[in-house]
Protein backbone atom coordinates (compact mmCIF):
# COMPACT_ATOMS: atom_id res chain seq x y z
CA UNK A 1 0.00 0.00 0.00
CA UNK A 2 2.75 2.26 0.87
CA UNK A 3 4.68 1.44 -2.00
CA UNK A 4 1.47 2.43 -4.28
CA UNK A 5 1.51 5.86 -2.65
CA UNK A 6 5.16 6.67 -2.95
CA UNK A 7 4.72 5.67 -6.95
CA UNK A 8 1.81 7.88 -7.31
CA UNK A 9 3.63 10.73 -5.75
CA UNK A 10 6.57 10.29 -7.80
CA UNK A 11 4.22 10.73 -10.69
CA UNK A 12 2.60 13.82 -9.48
CA UNK A 13 5.86 15.32 -8.86
CA UNK A 14 6.48 14.58 -12.48
CA UNK A 15 3.96 15.36 -13.79
CA UNK A 16 4.55 19.08 -12.02
CA UNK A 17 8.52 19.10 -13.40
CA UNK A 18 7.51 18.84 -16.47
CA UNK A 19 5.12 21.55 -16.13
CA UNK A 20 7.42 23.93 -15.78
CA UNK A 21 9.26 23.18 -18.95
CA UNK A 22 8.76 26.66 -20.48
CA UNK A 23 5.86 29.11 -21.03
CA UNK A 24 5.08 27.73 -24.43
CA UNK A 25 4.66 24.32 -23.30
CA UNK A 26 2.28 25.25 -20.84
CA UNK A 27 0.05 27.60 -22.25
CA UNK A 28 0.85 27.78 -26.05
CA UNK A 29 0.35 24.34 -27.48
CA UNK A 30 -2.66 25.28 -29.47
CA UNK A 31 -0.60 27.91 -30.95
CA UNK A 32 2.27 26.01 -32.16
CA UNK A 33 -0.08 23.84 -33.63
CA UNK A 34 -1.88 26.48 -35.50
CA UNK A 35 -1.17 26.81 -39.24
CA UNK A 36 -1.15 30.61 -38.52
CA UNK A 37 1.95 30.76 -36.61
CA UNK A 38 5.68 30.47 -37.83
CA UNK A 39 7.68 28.16 -35.30
CA UNK A 40 11.09 28.13 -34.14
CA UNK A 41 13.14 26.29 -31.42
CA UNK A 42 16.71 26.46 -30.74
CA UNK A 43 18.01 23.63 -28.65
CA UNK A 44 20.67 23.30 -26.11
CA UNK A 45 22.06 21.62 -28.48
CA UNK A 46 22.60 24.34 -31.12
CA UNK A 47 23.37 27.15 -28.47
CA UNK A 48 26.41 25.05 -27.49
CA UNK A 49 27.42 24.68 -31.23
CA UNK A 50 27.79 28.37 -31.63
CA UNK A 51 30.51 28.90 -29.80
CA UNK A 52 32.12 25.40 -30.77
CA UNK A 53 31.66 26.51 -34.64
CA UNK A 54 33.11 30.13 -33.56
CA UNK A 55 32.81 33.34 -35.33
CA UNK A 56 34.45 32.45 -39.12
CA UNK A 57 32.38 30.04 -39.84
CA UNK A 58 29.42 31.68 -38.71
CA UNK A 59 29.66 34.62 -41.03
CA UNK A 60 29.53 37.47 -38.46
CA UNK A 61 31.89 40.14 -38.50
CA UNK A 62 30.67 42.99 -36.51
CA UNK A 63 32.16 43.55 -33.21
CA UNK A 64 29.51 42.65 -30.96
CA UNK A 65 29.13 39.27 -32.08
CA UNK A 66 31.02 37.90 -29.47
CA UNK A 67 28.50 39.76 -26.94
CA UNK A 68 25.99 37.70 -28.83
CA UNK A 69 27.73 34.31 -28.24
CA UNK A 70 28.63 35.46 -24.32
CA UNK A 71 24.90 35.73 -24.23
CA UNK A 72 23.92 32.34 -26.01
CA UNK A 73 25.94 30.63 -23.05
CA UNK A 74 23.44 31.24 -20.72
CA UNK A 75 20.73 29.82 -23.21
CA UNK A 76 19.04 26.36 -22.80
CA UNK A 77 16.75 27.08 -25.53
CA UNK A 78 14.51 29.42 -27.11
CA UNK A 79 11.42 29.27 -28.74
CA UNK A 80 9.49 31.87 -31.04
CA UNK A 81 5.94 32.33 -32.46
CA UNK A 82 4.70 34.88 -34.27
CA UNK A 83 1.85 35.47 -37.05
CA UNK A 84 0.52 38.27 -38.91
CA UNK A 85 -3.35 37.04 -38.13
CA UNK A 86 -5.20 39.55 -36.02
CA UNK A 87 -2.22 40.46 -33.85
CA UNK A 88 -4.06 42.61 -31.13
CA UNK A 89 -6.81 39.31 -30.49
CA UNK A 90 -3.65 37.22 -30.28
CA UNK A 91 -1.93 39.51 -27.63
CA UNK A 92 -4.98 39.82 -25.51
CA UNK A 93 -5.14 35.84 -25.57
CA UNK A 94 -1.92 35.05 -24.77
CA UNK A 95 -2.05 37.49 -22.06
CA UNK A 96 -4.62 35.78 -20.12
CA UNK A 97 -3.64 32.58 -20.39
CA UNK A 98 -0.64 33.27 -18.40
CA UNK A 99 -0.31 32.60 -14.34
CA UNK A 100 0.73 35.58 -13.27
CA UNK A 101 2.01 33.58 -10.12
CA UNK A 102 4.44 31.50 -12.11
CA UNK A 103 5.66 34.83 -14.58
CA UNK A 104 6.30 38.18 -12.81
CA UNK A 105 5.32 40.89 -15.25
CA UNK A 106 8.63 43.01 -15.46
CA UNK A 107 7.87 45.50 -18.29
CA UNK A 108 5.27 46.55 -20.39
CA UNK A 109 5.62 49.49 -23.35
CA UNK A 110 2.68 50.84 -24.83
CA UNK A 111 3.84 51.71 -28.26
CA UNK A 112 2.49 55.05 -29.80
CA UNK A 113 1.22 53.24 -32.88
CA UNK A 114 -1.32 51.44 -30.36
CA UNK A 115 0.85 48.27 -30.46
CA UNK A 116 2.18 46.57 -26.86
CA UNK A 117 5.59 44.52 -25.52
CA UNK A 118 5.71 43.07 -22.70
CA UNK A 119 8.32 40.92 -20.74
CA UNK A 120 7.96 38.65 -17.90
CA UNK A 121 10.20 36.73 -15.88
CA UNK A 122 10.12 33.55 -13.98
CA UNK A 123 12.70 32.75 -11.26
CA UNK A 124 13.58 29.89 -9.31
CA UNK A 125 12.83 29.45 -5.39
CA UNK A 126 16.13 31.46 -5.34
CA UNK A 127 15.15 34.26 -6.96
CA UNK A 128 17.80 33.44 -9.98
CA UNK A 129 16.32 34.57 -13.78
CA UNK A 130 15.10 30.95 -15.47
CA UNK A 131 12.72 32.21 -18.55
CA UNK A 132 12.42 35.72 -20.05
CA UNK A 133 9.49 35.89 -21.79
CA UNK A 134 8.52 38.28 -24.47
CA UNK A 135 5.12 39.03 -25.68
CA UNK A 136 4.98 42.01 -28.56
CA UNK A 137 2.30 43.15 -31.19
CA UNK A 138 2.15 45.74 -33.53
CA UNK A 139 0.18 46.23 -36.75
CA UNK A 140 1.63 43.95 -38.62
CA UNK A 141 2.42 41.14 -36.07
CA UNK A 142 2.63 39.53 -33.00
CA UNK A 143 5.70 37.66 -31.39
CA UNK A 144 6.25 35.63 -28.32
CA UNK A 145 9.15 34.44 -27.56
CA UNK A 146 10.91 32.40 -24.72
CA UNK A 147 14.56 32.24 -23.78
CA UNK A 148 14.72 29.93 -20.87
CA UNK A 149 18.51 30.59 -19.06
CA UNK A 150 19.95 32.09 -16.54
CA UNK A 151 19.92 35.45 -18.61
CA UNK A 152 21.85 38.73 -17.37
CA UNK A 153 19.18 41.82 -18.32
CA UNK A 154 22.11 43.92 -17.91
CA UNK A 155 23.98 42.02 -20.27
CA UNK A 156 21.28 42.43 -22.62
CA UNK A 157 21.09 45.90 -22.59
CA UNK A 158 25.11 46.84 -22.74
CA UNK A 159 24.63 44.79 -25.81
CA UNK A 160 21.83 47.09 -27.06
CA UNK A 161 24.20 49.75 -26.31
CA UNK A 162 27.00 48.47 -28.07
CA UNK A 163 24.77 48.34 -31.09
CA UNK A 164 23.99 52.02 -31.12
CA UNK A 165 27.65 52.59 -31.26
CA UNK A 166 28.18 50.96 -34.19
CA UNK A 167 25.23 52.48 -35.78
CA UNK B 1 -70.79 19.34 9.46
CA UNK B 2 -73.81 20.75 6.98
CA UNK B 3 -74.76 20.44 3.35
CA UNK B 4 -73.00 23.48 2.30
CA UNK B 5 -69.69 22.28 3.75
CA UNK B 6 -70.16 19.17 2.61
CA UNK B 7 -70.42 20.64 -1.21
CA UNK B 8 -67.50 22.21 -0.53
CA UNK B 9 -65.69 19.19 1.00
CA UNK B 10 -67.24 16.96 -1.89
CA UNK B 11 -65.43 19.20 -4.80
CA UNK B 12 -62.10 19.31 -3.19
CA UNK B 13 -62.35 15.35 -2.53
CA UNK B 14 -62.91 14.99 -6.24
CA UNK B 15 -60.00 17.38 -6.85
CA UNK B 16 -57.43 15.62 -4.96
CA UNK B 17 -56.93 17.99 -2.58
CA UNK B 18 -58.87 16.68 1.10
CA UNK B 19 -56.60 15.51 3.68
CA UNK B 20 -57.69 12.14 6.05
CA UNK B 21 -59.17 13.74 8.55
CA UNK B 22 -61.71 15.69 5.88
CA UNK B 23 -62.15 12.38 4.37
CA UNK B 24 -63.63 10.84 7.71
CA UNK B 25 -65.82 13.55 7.76
CA UNK B 26 -67.17 12.92 4.49
CA UNK B 27 -67.85 9.79 5.26
CA UNK B 28 -69.72 10.38 8.96
CA UNK B 29 -71.61 12.92 7.07
CA UNK B 30 -73.06 10.01 4.20
CA UNK B 31 -73.11 7.87 6.62
CA UNK B 32 -76.72 9.45 8.13
CA UNK B 33 -79.82 8.85 6.22
CA UNK B 34 -80.72 12.41 5.29
CA UNK B 35 -79.02 13.70 2.75
CA UNK B 36 -79.99 16.56 0.30
CA UNK B 37 -81.26 15.38 -2.49
CA UNK B 38 -78.27 16.94 -4.73
CA UNK B 39 -75.73 14.63 -2.59
CA UNK B 40 -77.67 11.85 -2.77
CA UNK B 41 -76.01 10.12 -5.97
CA UNK B 42 -72.20 9.96 -3.80
CA UNK B 43 -74.07 8.70 -0.51
CA UNK B 44 -73.62 4.83 -1.60
CA UNK B 45 -69.82 5.92 -2.51
CA UNK B 46 -68.77 6.82 0.93
CA UNK B 47 -71.26 4.50 2.54
CA UNK B 48 -69.30 1.82 0.80
CA UNK B 49 -65.99 2.77 2.07
CA UNK B 50 -66.64 3.16 5.30
CA UNK B 51 -68.14 0.04 5.49
CA UNK B 52 -64.78 -1.08 3.99
CA UNK B 53 -62.86 0.63 6.72
CA UNK B 54 -64.36 -1.64 9.41
CA UNK B 55 -63.67 -5.42 7.77
CA UNK B 56 -60.99 -7.12 9.38
CA UNK B 57 -59.56 -10.32 8.43
CA UNK B 58 -60.66 -13.54 10.16
CA UNK B 59 -59.40 -15.37 13.12
CA UNK B 60 -58.51 -18.60 11.48
CA UNK B 61 -56.72 -16.37 8.95
CA UNK B 62 -54.75 -14.60 11.05
CA UNK B 63 -53.80 -18.20 13.03
CA UNK B 64 -52.62 -19.71 9.71
CA UNK B 65 -50.56 -16.65 8.63
CA UNK B 66 -48.76 -16.87 11.99
CA UNK B 67 -48.02 -20.92 11.91
CA UNK B 68 -46.89 -20.09 8.25
CA UNK B 69 -44.21 -17.48 9.37
CA UNK B 70 -43.07 -19.50 12.47
CA UNK B 71 -42.09 -22.33 9.84
CA UNK B 72 -39.65 -20.23 7.95
CA UNK B 73 -35.89 -20.26 8.75
CA UNK B 74 -34.60 -17.36 10.67
CA UNK B 75 -32.13 -15.61 8.39
CA UNK B 76 -29.37 -13.93 10.65
CA UNK B 77 -26.77 -11.51 9.14
CA UNK B 78 -23.40 -11.97 8.15
CA UNK B 79 -20.76 -9.92 7.91
CA UNK B 80 -18.03 -10.27 4.98
CA UNK B 81 -14.80 -9.34 4.87
CA UNK B 82 -12.61 -9.21 2.00
CA UNK B 83 -9.11 -11.14 1.26
CA UNK B 84 -6.25 -8.92 2.10
CA UNK B 85 -5.23 -8.70 -1.82
CA UNK B 86 -8.83 -7.62 -2.86
CA UNK B 87 -8.46 -4.91 -0.18
CA UNK B 88 -5.82 -3.70 -1.56
CA UNK B 89 -6.99 -4.13 -5.67
CA UNK B 90 -10.02 -2.24 -3.90
CA UNK B 91 -7.91 0.77 -2.47
CA UNK B 92 -6.00 1.25 -6.25
CA UNK B 93 -8.61 0.92 -8.07
CA UNK B 94 -10.33 3.92 -6.09
CA UNK B 95 -6.84 5.67 -6.04
CA UNK B 96 -7.31 5.13 -10.31
CA UNK B 97 -10.55 6.79 -9.93
CA UNK B 98 -9.93 9.52 -7.94
CA UNK B 99 -6.95 10.60 -10.08
CA UNK B 100 -9.21 10.03 -13.05
CA UNK B 101 -11.86 12.27 -11.43
CA UNK B 102 -9.13 14.59 -10.17
CA UNK B 103 -8.22 15.15 -14.03
CA UNK B 104 -11.29 15.23 -15.43
CA UNK B 105 -12.60 18.16 -13.00
CA UNK B 106 -9.70 20.06 -12.45
CA UNK B 107 -10.03 23.44 -14.66
CA UNK B 108 -7.50 23.58 -17.29
CA UNK B 109 -4.72 25.28 -16.33
CA UNK B 110 -3.05 25.08 -19.27
CA UNK B 111 -0.06 24.08 -17.12
CA UNK B 112 -1.37 20.31 -17.15
CA UNK B 113 -3.29 20.02 -20.51
CA UNK B 114 0.06 20.80 -22.50
CA UNK B 115 3.18 18.80 -20.91
CA UNK B 116 5.32 17.71 -23.34
CA UNK B 117 3.54 16.78 -26.50
CA UNK B 118 5.16 19.06 -28.56
CA UNK B 119 7.97 17.41 -30.62
CA UNK B 120 10.15 20.78 -30.80
CA UNK B 121 12.38 19.22 -32.92
CA UNK B 122 10.31 19.97 -36.28
CA UNK B 123 10.79 23.61 -35.78
CA UNK B 124 14.96 23.38 -35.50
CA UNK B 125 16.85 25.72 -38.25
CA UNK B 126 18.42 23.47 -40.76
CA UNK B 127 22.03 24.69 -39.47
CA UNK B 128 23.79 26.37 -36.75
CA UNK B 129 24.44 29.30 -39.06
CA UNK B 130 20.73 29.75 -39.45
CA UNK B 131 20.03 28.95 -36.18
CA UNK B 132 22.00 31.95 -35.12
CA UNK B 133 20.91 34.15 -37.50
CA UNK B 134 17.20 33.37 -35.84
CA UNK B 135 19.21 33.56 -32.68
CA UNK B 136 20.48 37.53 -33.34
CA UNK B 137 17.17 38.87 -34.44
CA UNK B 138 15.17 37.58 -31.54
CA UNK B 139 18.12 38.71 -28.81
CA UNK B 140 18.49 42.11 -31.14
CA UNK B 141 14.49 42.17 -31.17
CA UNK B 142 14.76 42.08 -26.83
CA UNK B 143 17.75 44.09 -26.41
CA UNK B 144 16.43 46.81 -28.17
CA UNK B 145 12.90 46.62 -26.19
CA UNK B 146 14.72 46.21 -22.52
CA UNK B 147 16.69 49.38 -24.06
CA UNK B 148 13.97 51.50 -25.37
CA UNK B 149 11.87 50.48 -21.87
CA UNK B 150 15.20 51.64 -19.61
CA UNK B 151 15.81 54.90 -21.55
CA UNK B 152 11.68 55.46 -20.98
CA UNK B 153 11.54 55.26 -17.10
CA UNK B 154 14.97 57.23 -16.82
CA UNK B 155 12.91 59.97 -18.78
CA UNK B 156 10.28 59.32 -16.39
CA UNK B 157 12.44 60.15 -13.79
CA UNK B 158 13.92 62.98 -14.96
CA UNK B 159 10.24 64.27 -15.36
CA UNK B 160 9.24 63.58 -11.88
CA UNK B 161 12.66 64.93 -10.69
CA UNK B 162 12.03 68.64 -12.12
CA UNK B 163 8.78 68.49 -11.08
CA UNK B 164 9.72 67.74 -6.91
CA UNK B 165 12.96 70.09 -7.12
CA UNK B 166 10.86 73.23 -6.99
CA UNK B 167 9.10 71.69 -4.19
CA UNK B 168 12.48 71.34 -1.95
Amino acid sequence: MKNLLVISLFLLAGAGVRAQANAIDSYFQDYVEDEKFSVIYISPRLFSMFEKIGGEKLQFDDKDAAAFLDLATDLRGLRILSTDVTPSRYYAEAKAKIDTKRYEPLITIRERNGGKTEFLIREDNAGKLEELLFLSYGEEEFTLMSFVGPLNLDKIIRLANEMDKEN
Amino acid sequence: MDAKQARQLLERYFNGETRLEEEAQLRSFFAQEKVPADLRPYQPLFQFFGQEQTRTTSTRFNQQLAQQAARLPVVQGRRRQLSPIFQRLAVAALFVLAVGWWHYQSPAPPVNRATAAIDWSKYEPQNEEEAFRVYQSAMRKTARALQRSVQMATTELEGVKKLVQPLQ
